[in-house]
């Protein structure tokens, strides 16, 4: 019934699905090493949702939060501020003019946009560069389907934290691990969303090149079609934007991934993409995890798998802080 | 789910007329000086206090797990395991019975009765009869919950609260009719053989007296009730993970308030006062004094829809009422497991319980496996309070205390929330409201904790109750036991396979 002890050779934590979220970013930094992993995966969409412009006049600050509207002082302005990154959008403040200017210019929106994400996942590398570098604990980032394809090249620039998309990289002795952050079509038309044989071929690339697929990690963002980690808000497409129906569900994973994953049987599947269904579950033999996500709420959600022998995983579980 | 999705939930959590079954007869019949009115009003008030401690806990972590996730965080892991493991077991199991229960009693056999099928009213009434109904409404709601969350929603919108607020309505209104007419002369119409006149001779004869208001009898009933209108909260105890706007402690605390308020004031505090003004206050007492002690012979459960059925005699009034019961009973037995196949899956995916309890069906995306898991155990409950009938007051009231219990034990966590999470307490929304100098949530916490003790005392010590009976005290240890047990016994198999199980409930601030 008991069997002897082993001793741990890797303690992977995987978080995934941030947006930008800037108090669920410092936890981050943090629960590598309250949970003790030995190794960070950061899942893809990093991005934040939205701007937030902040309307300055006469010494008062106007803004709109989660549908309310705020208005603050000076001495307000800071936390407002922080506030509005903690739920993983972009403040900025305003005169009058450039107000009205981005409300009639969409494609001043998009820069404006563009510009504050890509500051704000190069100022999340550099810190996890600071951070992770003295230790000595390796971090791979992938984007994901919600994120520019520009910011590959900010992720190559980071000086520690490794860029592992489309690429196969040893986490641990043994044990390989494969990652895209590519997925299969939303009705959002996502900077990563591509037709599901492409993304079988994109993976299927990927994992031929596996020496033991059976000791593999997959980290894909997309999770797997129909196995309770991709039931995600059943949407009305009849507007635009989309808008989800309150209480109903639908399977929203790609089969390419699911495919893949019944063919090559890794040992682990990590994926993010549909915040509400967080799970572990078993296509086969691989244990396919999901995180879930709540960074609005300021809510860290992760997963943490221990290794002991060499490509034997002695456990997986999630967690909350 | 919305926040107005998450107030409907909370008037089936309490049951709404399903409530009614602890408003009477049996504080009236079994202490002297007992107030109804009081009694509903002191609920209300402590629920109250329940609702601004759980908005304040909810909004600050606003997940699934409900009080196993609030008492790990702010007091500790065996705390937050232990307490709502044995509490939530007794009530998640009494719940499907007692609402079935309700079901039977107050819903299905008044109803067969008014439609003229009186040899099957009287059948569901027996030990086997009760045993039937309550492993149909077990399998119906094993069955829902199967079918999953989007049917529920349907069934709740256009069935289950309409016959409800109908049952209400039809209620108020045939009190409101019944004002000014001859009770004693229905009284007698709805019986054979029994009068207003005889009722209180059977009564003296039960050795009732006339008494002044007790507080002490009253508030010692107080606890029994607590255990559902406060349950208008019950969206905190595990579906927090799946309600928008959870994080917003103003509008969360009115999610809780208005449908608490709705339940206590319009379910049950005004049928109550109509009635006292109909049949009078000392009557009521001497009714259920001489029901309790066997004195009077009927063959029903004496409560509001019999009350209402003699007024206005007419079979539409009785399905109507009686419809509103079964949907009051069959909602709290239907939010139970709801619930608990919840918090399962959040115990399972934190390690605490088996991995296989947290399988998601490929078929129906439900966890099957923990649903099937529970209902059979409940079952087996089910046949113990069928064919125990002795302990009938017993397991409605062990169901009652261990909800109000588990609730006292999340309000001192929520007392000492700023001091023993702070880095958790300061970045939440309630963080901000402070009576004087004090925490506002240590305050409410801290009283809610104070007078729920005082309840779950009384509630153990009192005989009239039912729980000082050595069977209720050994089946509530038991549970105890078997939460202990596991707990040491599961963790060290886990530490043996090297999974490190303090990972769960370690703190993680942000840098």
């Amino acid at each position: 019934m008991f069997r002897r002890k082993f001793s741990q050779s890797l303690r992977l934590l995987f978080v995934t699905d941030l947006h930008a979220s800037e108090i669920t970013f410092r936890k981050m930094l943090n629960a590598v090493k309250v949970y003790e992993a030995t190794v960070l995966i950061v899942g893809g969409d990093l991005a934040g949702k939205r701007i937030v412009p902040i309307l300055s006049a006469d010494g008062v600050y106007t803004t709109s939060v989660s549908g309310n509207e705020v208005r603050v002082d000076e001495t307000g302005l800071n936390d407002l501020m922080n506030k509005i990154r903690d739920l993983g959008q972009y403040p900025f403040v305003v005169d009058q003019e450039e107000h009205d200017a981005l409300a009639s210019d969409p494609e001043m929106v998009d820069r404006r946009f563009t510009d504050a994400s890509h500051a704000q996942i190069e100022e999340w590398l550099q810190r996890m560069d600071d951070r992770f570098e003295p230790l000595g604990i390796p971090v791979y980032v992938t984007g994901g389907n919600d994120d520019y394809l520009s910011i590959e090249e900010i992720i190559d620039a980071a000086s520690w934290v490794v860029n592992a998309e489309n690429k196969i990289i040893e986490i641990g002795p043994g044990i390989e691990m494969l990652s895209t952050g590519f997925g299969n079509p939303t009705p959002w038309n996502c900077p990563r969303d591509i037709p599901e044989d492409q993304l079988l071929e994109r993976i299927t690339a990927l994992a031929e090149q596996l020496s033991s697929p059976e000791t593999s990690v997959f980290n894909l963002h997309a999770p797997p079609y129909a196995s309770g980690l991709d039931e995600g808000p059943l949407l009305d497409t009849s507007v635009t934007p989309p808008r989800a129906i309150v209480g109903e569900t639908d399977q929203v994973g790609s089969r390419a991934v699911r495919e893949t994953i019944e063919r090559y049987q890794p040992i682990l599947s990590l994926h993010g993409h549909i915040h509400e269904s967080r799970g572990i579950q078993k296509i086969g033999r691989t244990t396919c995890v999901n995180p879930g996500s709540e960074y609005t709420e300021g809510i860290l959600r992760s997963a943490v798998a221990d290794f002991g022998k060499p490509g034997e995983m002695s456990n997986v579980q999630l967690l909350s802080a | 789910m919305s926040l107005a999705d998450a107030a409907l939930f909370g008037i089936f959590a309490t049951g709404g007329l399903y409530a009614w079954l602890y408003v009477y007869p049996y504080g009236q019949g079994l202490s002297p000086g007992f107030s109804t009115s009081w009694y509903i009003l002191l609920a209300l008030a402590f629920g109250v206090l329940v609702y601004v401690t759980y908005a304040g806990v909810g909004s600050a972590m606003p997940r699934a797990g409900g009080d196993y996730l609030y008492e790990t965080r702010t007091l500790h892991r065996v705390v937050g395991f232990l307490v709502p493991w044995t509490c939530q077991i007794v009530f998640w199991l009494m719940f499907p019975i007692t609402g079935a229960y309700v079901v039977n009693t107050l819903g299905l056999s008044p109803l067969l009765s008014a439609i003229g099928l009186d040899g099957a009213a009287s059948w569901c009434l027996t030990e086997t009869g009760t045993f039937v109904i309550t492993f149909v409404v077990i399998l119906a709601c094993w069955g829902l919950n199967v079918a999953g969350l989007r049917f529920y929603r349907r069934l709740q919108k256009w069935v289950m609260i309409p016959l409800l607020a109908i049952g209400t309505a039809t209620i108020i209104v045939v009190l409101i009719s019944g004002f000014g007419g001859d009770f004693a002369s229905s009284f007698a119409a709805f019986h054979d053989d029994l009068t207003v006149s005889a009722v209180k001779s059977a009564a003296v004869e039960a050795g009732y007296e006339k008494v002044g208001f007790s507080f002490g009898n009253t508030l010692l009933w107080v606890g029994i009730l607590a255990g559902f209108i406060p349950y208008s909260m019950f969206s905190a105890q595990g579906l927090l993970g799946e309600v928008k706007e959870a994080s917003n402690f103003r509008r969360l605390f009115l999610a809780f308030l208005i449908p608490g308020a709705i339940v206590g004031l319009i379910m049950l505090l005004l049928p109550w006062l109509l009635l006292e003004g109909i049949a009078g206050k000392e009557f009521l007492n001497e009714f259920a004094v001489a029901y309790m002690n066997g004195t009077v012979s009927i063959d029903y459960f004496p409560n509001i829809n019999t009350f209402v059925q003699m007024l206005n005699p007419n079979p539409a009034v009785a399905i109507l009422v009686s419809l509103g019961f079964i949907s009051g009973g069959f909602g709290i037995a239907n939010v139970v497991f709801m619930t608990a196949s919840r918090v399962m899956m959040a115990m399972s995916l934190d390690g605490l319980l088996p991995r296989w309890l947290s399988d998601v069906s490929k078929r129906f995306y439900a966890p099957v496996k923990s649903l099937s898991v529970w209902s059979l155990v409940a079952v087996g409950v089910a046949a113990w309070f069928s064919y125990q009938p002795d302990f009938a007051l017993s397991i409605l009231a062990a169901g009652a205390i261990t909800s109000v219990a588990v609730v006292g034990v999340t309000c001192l966590g929520a007392g000492l929330f700023p001091y023993t999470a702070p880095d958790i307490y300061k970045s939440s929304p309630i963080a901000k409201y402070r009576l004087g100098k004090v925490h506002l949530i240590t305050v409410i916490g801290l009283l809610a904790f104070a007078f729920d003790a005082v309840m779950v005392y009384l509630a153990l010590t009192v005989p009239e109750l039912g729980l000082t009976d050595p069977q209720i005290r050994i089946a509530l240890g038991v549970a105890f036991g078997i939460g202990v047990v596991f707990y040491i016994g599961y963790g060290i198999y886990r530490r043996s396979r090297g999974i490190d199980v303090s990972l769960t409930t370690r703190e993680v601030p942000p840098e």
